[in-house]
This record gives C-alpha cells, sequence and structure tokens, in this order.
C-alpha cells in the first residue's frame, strides 16, 4: 500500500497536521474554552521551561518533582532486577523450590501492581517508602517470571557438555545457564522497567506521596494549576519515550545484536 | 536431568495444593507466634473472616458488599472494552488505509504507547469529575491503544491484490473493509486483546481508587486504608487475582481458541502471564 517514495506532500503532512493542530488548541484555549480547563501549548511550554531551569521560588519546583520520580524509579528498577533475577534463578535451578512457590506466584502474577498501594501504605508508611516498595516489586515480579522460565528452558545438552569437561555448579551458572537465559532475562527487564515506570507514577498519587511527577499531577489538580498538569503529562510522556527507546535500544544494541541472540527473542 | 517419576507420597508432597496449604499455614503461624497486630498483618485465618463477611449480605434482601463492588467494576470494564474496541478498530483502519492518517496519526500513537495510562486520570477528574465517565473513559483510552496499533499494522499489512481483485468484482469501499482489512486485522486484534484487557484492568483499578464517588473493587480496596481493614485490602485483592485470571483466560482465552487457534494462525495460548 505505499509508493516508492513518499511525495512531498505526503512527507510534510505530519508537520503540517502538528502545526494546524496546535494553533487551533492555542486559539480554542485562548478565545472560546477557559484556560483553566484546557491551557495553551504555550502556557504548557512556558512552565514547564520555567519549571525545568526557572528560579525555584517563582516557578513550579518541576525539576525537583522530575529528579524525585527518577531516583526513585532508578532503585526501584536496580533492586527490583537484582531481587528477580536471583529469586528466579533460584526457582529456575530448584524443582521443589519452584512447587512450593508456584501457587503464590500463580495467585500474585494476575493482581496489579498499583492494587497494592493501600497495603504498601499501611505497612511501609505513606511516601517514598511504600513508593520504593511498591516500585521494586512491579520489576521484581517481571524479572521472577521471566528469569525462572529461561533457566528452566536451558537445553540441557549444553549443561551435560560442560559438565563432561568438568565444570562446576557456579561455572555452569555464570558461563552457561545466565547467557542462554539472557533474552529472557532481557524481555523481563523490558517489561519490568515498563511496569515499575508506571506503578510508580501511579503511586506516587496514590500512596501518599509529597514528591515526584505524579504528586504533582494529583496536586495541581486541587489548586486548579492545570498548566502544571499539562506539564507533567508532557514530562512523563517524554520519559516514557526516552525509557523505551534511548535506554532500551542502547542495551539492545550492546547485548542482544552483539551477542546474536537478538532472533532468540523472538522466538 | 530426567526426573524419575515421583512416589505417590512424594506426588502429594509435591502437589500445588499441598505446598499453597503449607505456605497458609506458615503465614498464620508466623503471625500468631511473633506477636504482629493481627488487624496490620492479617493472618489467612481474618482475610478469610473478611472474605465471608464482605460475602454476606450487610442486611436482608440486600446484595453482598463484594457482589456489588465486583459487578460494578465488572460493568465500568465490559463498557470500557467495549468502547475501546470498536473505536480502536475504527481508528485504526483509517489509520492503515488512508496513508496520511498514518503519516500524522501512527507517530502519535506510538508516543501515547508508553505512557502510563494513570496519568490521564487527573486531568480526566479535572473534566468529569469524580464518576463512572472518568472511570470508563481513562479505562476505555487504555485498552484502545493496542487495537488501534494492531489493527493498523494488519491493514496495512494486506497484500494490495485482494483488494484490487475484490473492487474489479465491483466492491464498494465498505465492502473491502468488511471483508478484507477487519479479517486481515483481527488476528492482531485478537492477540493484542490479552494486552488491552490487562491494561483495562488494572487502569480501571487505579481509576477506582480516587475516581470512584462509592463503588468498584478499588474504590473497595483504597477506601479500607481509611479503617486500616488491611483483612479487608486482602479480600479484595484476592477477588481482583481471581477475576484477573477469570478475564484474561476466560474472555481473551474462548476468543483465541474460537478465532486464531482455530484459523491455525497461532498455536494454543500457553497458560502462562496473566493480566498483571
Amino acid at each position: 500500500m505505499e509508493g516508492a517514495r513518499p511525495a512531498f506532500a505526503e512527507r510534510y503532512a505530519p508537520y503540517l497536521a502538528f502545526g494546524f493542530l496546535a494553533a487551533a488548541w492555542e486559539l480554542l484555549s485562548r478565545r472560546i474554552v477557559d484556560p483553566l480547563i484546557l491551557p495553551a501549548p504555550s502556557l504548557i511550554l512556558t512552565t514547564t521551561i520555567l519549571g525545568l531551569f526557572g528560579v525555584a521560588d517563582v516557578s513550579y519546583p518541576i525539576a525537583r518533582h522530575t529528579a524525585h520520580s527518577l531516583v526513585l524509579l532508578t532503585a526501584g528498577c536496580l533492586l527490583g532486577i537484582v531481587t528477580g533475577i536471583v529469586g528466579g534463578v533460584a526457582v529456575g535451578l530448584s524443582g521443589r523450590l519452584e512447587r512450593l512457590l508456584s501457587p503464590l506466584v500463580g495467585f500474585l502474577l494476575p493482581i496489579p501492581a498499583i492494587a497494592w498501594a493501600p497495603v504498601a501504605m499501611v505497612w511501609f508508611g505513606s511516601g517514598a517508602r511504600a513508593i520504593l516498595v511498591m516500585v521494586t516489586y512491579a520489576c521484581f515480579v517481571d524479572l521472577f517470571y521471566t528469569t525462572s522460565g529461561g533457566i528452566r528452558a536451558v537445553p540441557t545438552q549444553y549443561v551435560w557438555q560442560i559438565k563432561t569437561f568438568g565444570a562446576r555448579r557456579g561455572f555452569i551458572l555464570w558461563h552457561v545457564m545466565l547467557p542462554s537465559a539472557f533474552p529472557h532475562i532481557f524481555a523481563g527487564i523490558k517489561l519490568g522497567l515498563a511496569a515499575s515506570w508506571r506503578t510508580l507514577v501511579g503511586a506516587e498519587m496514590f500512596a501518599g506521596a509529597s514528591f515526584g511527577l505524579g504528586f504533582m499531577l494529583y496536586e495541581a489538580r486541587e489548586f486548579y494549576a492545570t498548566d502544571v498538569m499539562f506539564s507533567a503529562l508532557l514530562i512523563v510522556a517524554v520519559i516514557s519515550l526516552a525509557l523505551e527507546r534511548v535506554g532500551l535500544r542502547a542495551i539492545e544494541r550492546r547485548t542482544l545484536e552483539r551477542w546474536g541472540l537478538a532472533r532468540a527473542l523472538q522466538g | 536431568m530426567t526426573r524419575v517419576r515421583p512416589g505417590p507420597w512424594r506426588r502429594l508432597l509435591g502437589s500445588p495444593l499441598l505446598s499453597l496449604g503449607m505456605f497458609l499455614g506458615l503465614w498464620e503461624m508466623a503471625i500468631r507466634v511473633s506477636g504482629l497486630n493481627l488487624k496490620l498483618f492479617p493472618p489467612p485465618s481474618s482475610i478469610a473472616a473478611a472474605m465471608v463477611r464482605l460475602l454476606g449480605p450487610p442486611a436482608e434482601g440486600t446484595t453482598p458488599v463484594l457482589l456489588t463492588h465486583l459487578s460494578v467494576s465488572v460493568g465500568r470494564l465490559a463498557i470500557a472494552v467495549s468502547i475501546a474496541t470498536i473505536a480502536g478498530i475504527a481508528v485504526g483502519v483509517f489509520i492503515g488505509v488512508n496513508r496520511y492518517a498514518y503519516r500524522c496519526l501512527h507517530p502519535v500513537i506510538t508516543a501515547l504507547f508508553p505512557i502510563p495510562p494513570y496519568a490521564y486520570i487527573p486531568i480526566m477528574l479535572l473534566w468529569m469529575g469524580q464518576g463512572s465517565t472518568t472511570i470508563v473513559i481513562v479505562t476505555a483510552l487504555a485498552a484502545s491503544l493496542p487495537v488501534v496499533y494492531n489493527t493498523a499494522a494488519g491493514v496495512r499489512g494486506v497484500d494490495p491484490r485482494y483488494i484490487r481483485t475484490l473492487r474489479t468484482f465491483g466492491a464498494g469501499g465498505f465492502d473491502v473493509v468488511r471483508h478484507v482489512l477487519v479479517p486481515a486485522a483481527l488476528i492482531g486484534i485478537v492477540s493484542g486483546l490479552r494486552l488491552s484487557f490487562g491494561q483495562a484492568w488494572r487502569t480501571l483499578v487505579g481509576a477506582e481508587f480516587i475516581a470512584a464517588p462509592d463503588a468498584g473493587l478499588g474504590y473497595l480496596i483504597y477506601s479500607a486504608r481509611e479503617f486500616l481493614a488491611v483483612d479487608v485490602m486482602f479480600a479484595g485483592l484476592m477477588i481482583l487475582g481471581v477475576f484477573g485470571v477469570l478475564v484474561v483466560y476466560g474472555v481473551v482465552g474462548r476468543i483465541e481458541e474460537r478465532t486464531v487457534v482455530r484459523w491455525g494462525v497461532s498455536a494454543k495460548p500457553a497458560w502462562g502471564k496473566a493480566a498483571r
């Protein structure tokens, strides 16, 4: 359904459409709709830029909220990835452990991580601690699930072969099992990062935070600071895209593609 | 690594039922022995008691509390997913057919895809206020993106010769959409439904946390916080999990079996990951 080369009009259609849309939106919120309901794009951009780079006392401290979210995300993800891989390897290696834990995991898996917000608030106190636990949990579950599956999927011949050369268990784990399970683990990291991020944004709204982008969205509503809400949404969108595009693609290129494992991921 | 077939005693030891029982027993004992606050750290017995309490009617002749909340949530989910599927297919076909629409909207869809849908809740709350409308709109929005994406991809993948053949026989534009484009995209849509339902389920819970005035599973769990009723939270979470599995494997699995698996496009779905 596509021609050899997009025509001139087709190539520039998106820019035209976006320009038109932005102009229409700007006009709409300047002339017709109350800017408290729908702020103009220019206002959102100004608020964002002032908040990110401006004087902290005058403008909304967007930079601080963003930094707070990113720190929690990084900490939660790292914790979740490490504990998830360790737990997943343990369960993948031991049949007994797997039989013991699989009913519990089967029960926990279908519950959205965000639904634990009230429990986390009661147990860990509302705010950063509860949020960190939830973000870690969201990442942990994905890593746990994919890693244990990846370890179980390691071809037995690999293990037998290296055993005939007299390899010890630690060596087998490090040099055979983990690399072989890596595509699964990497898929888990992708899933876990996305899960952590959305849980973070949700938890900052629901788990009594006093900082963070989710909190910013939530709090700004109470003051009818609609421009701040949209600027928070804008930053959330940018970070979401950046996480998916820049971060993960770069890791993928460095590891999976270089090792020639990219095809295994699709299988 | 080949395992010797375990004897009956071993099999009983390894059965999931027993391990679940053992786990519950350990949990019960650990909390009783450690002297933790039973209200804040409920043992399985108090969760079961809360479940029974919620399943009983609050007064003669009324609906049980849990059923009220569950039916409200399920109703919202059903409406939202229906809207998302219908609107998603329409928008997806449009994007797939019209190359200008594709050029303009495909980047937007790709950019919206990774945004956590929870972020829309406060804005919808501002525009629509508390209530089912806000919850349904946010949930439908979250559920529609996979449908739009997959429909557009499926439509674009159609061999143009099929369309030209149909056209030669005098078919109109709607016939092409109905007999070629939607069936072609259906494979993608059906496999996207799993994603869609999962996304919708968790967005619904999040939206019900703050946008539900008086009912819904999310509301039940979240409002239990005011009374520190962790046992009620756990009962709600269990229903959430059980129902999530039912939705994904019951509804989506059935649809997949009837369509994708029967057409031989994909193998029988593995009993794997659920709606989280």
